[in-house]
């Protein structure tokens, strides 16, 4: 699977066409993380969007009052992360870790992500109405919680 | 058409999982969900289909002694 067949899979991108998506995946690099490998940190500036292609990333959110950290969910292939700095570019939420040897995680620069979608005003458009849904998901799936 | 699933795990401390998935989960399939496997025990819609994407929830029970 290479960069474009990863961001067709991924619901922050549907909708794109295939130029598009093509011109989506110059900005993503990938990386192979170690199980434990850290990704980023809670607290930290966000600058980077993540994209899960293989094996499953930790959510982890520190109890300030135990300074443990609790796992809230896993995110496997298909899954974003960091978005959020994306839109309000303020600190991490959580920090992200690689649950598993082998996880292969796509990121992309906050500011190579801002200029593509300010200069496709179309892709932008889609790809933030995508990640409203996807935060709609993350709402509604707490229910079963 | 690319399913989307939160797995939720009934009892236990496992936080549950999401993940897109070729193929729809169904009752009594074997999921691995990072360091462990989970049997699912049901599959609910959790918000219409949108695009190539279905939105599915899947309740999952821990499966004793089969740790992997």
């Amino acid at each position: 699977m290479d960069l474009t067949d990863l961001l067709r899979n991924v619901e922050m991108f549907t909708g794109l066409t295939e130029p598009q998506l093509q011109k989506l995946s110059t900005i993503f690099e990938l990386k192979e993380y170690h199980q434990n490998e850290v990704l980023f940190t809670q607290g930290e500036q966000g600058a980077h969007l993540y994209l899960v292609k293989k094996g499953f990333v930790e959510v982890i959110v520190n109890d300030p009052d135990t300074s443990s950290g609790r796992t809230i969910v896993n995110l496997g292939p298909g899954q974003s992360v960091g978005e959020m700095a994306l839109v309000d570019q303020g600190v991490r939420s959580a920090t992200v870790r690689a649950a598993i040897d082998g996880t292969v995680v796509a990121s992309a620069s906050r500011d190579a992500f801002n200029d593509l979608c300010e200069k496709d005003t179309a892709t932008g458009y889609r790809i933030m109405r995508n990640i409203a849904a996807d935060l709609s998901f993350r709402i509604r799936r707490r229910r079963f919680d | 058409m690319i399913y989307k699933v939160s797995y939720v795990v009934i009892g236990g401390e496992h936080p549950g999982a999401i993940a897109n998935v070729e193929q729809p989960p169904r009752i009594g399939d074997i999921v691995a969900l990072g360091k462990q496997s989970f049997r699912i025990i049901e599959v609910l819609e959790l918000m219409p289909p949108r695009g190539q994407f279905s939105f599915l929830h899947a309740s999952c029970e821990i499966i004793h002694g089969e740790d992997s």
